[in-house]
């Protein structure tokens, strides 16, 4: 689905949730939701694929999967926490975002670990 | 299909906000905020098992 779609979907679908908004708030939140969760739905479409050349590339140079895969977790627990984070801050609770995003950077950060870790080996492997 | 899931849910939040003026103007506040309470688990079943899809995905492509 090209850009020219998807941001035709986002413009409908504000206007729908401003159209909810003065009546109905939660019903408007609950559209931005779905309206999110479809251009999210094409967005990772798209990445599937960037994925497949990252994963062959990985492999022809070499690097085992034990390194590349921390990277993809972390991309993937910043990009989630992010966005929900947002909507949050969408229905006015800031409170919840902030605390959602501490929690995904402490997740991001415990999926990094075996990163350093492998690094860390292949350092000590070398010296 | 995208498109009309969004109008989906907009035409069930504008019923709901249409029952509620008219249930609200007959004097029975409380049945209309029980159809905003209808109409609002309906629209989140719906995204609810959009969201669940959506998670699946996401969980498959960065190996969560």
């Amino acid at each position: 689905m090209d850009i020219f779609k998807l941001s035709a979907l986002a413009v409908i679908a504000a206007l729908c949730a401003l159209v909810l908004r003065k009546r109905v708030p939660e019903l408007a939140m609950a559209l931005t939701l779905a309206a999110g969760v479809l251009l999210l739905g094409e967005a990772v479409d798209a990445l599937a694929s960037v994925r497949g050349l990252a994963d062959s590339l990985a492999r022809t140079a070499g690097l085992s999967p034990r390194v590349w895969r921390p990277v993809w977790k972390t991309v993937g627990i910043g990009v989630i926490a992010k966005l929900a984070s947002a909507v949050c801050k969408d229905a006015g609770e800031g409170g919840v975002a902030a605390f959602l995003e501490t929690a995904g950077a402490a997740l991001a950060l415990l999926a990094a670990l075996p990163l350093v870790e492998a690094v860390f080996n292949t350092l000590s492997s070398l010296l | 299909m995208d498109v009309d899931f969004i109008f989906r849910i907009a035409a069930i939040g504008i019923l709901v906000s249409v029952l509620n003026q008219v249930l609200s103007r007959s004097g029975r506040d409380e049945q209309a905020m029980m159809t905003t309470l209808a109409g609002l688990v309906v629209v989140l079943m719906m995204v609810v098992q959009k969201i669940s899809d959506l998670f699946n995905l996401v969980k498959g492509l960065f190996g969560l």
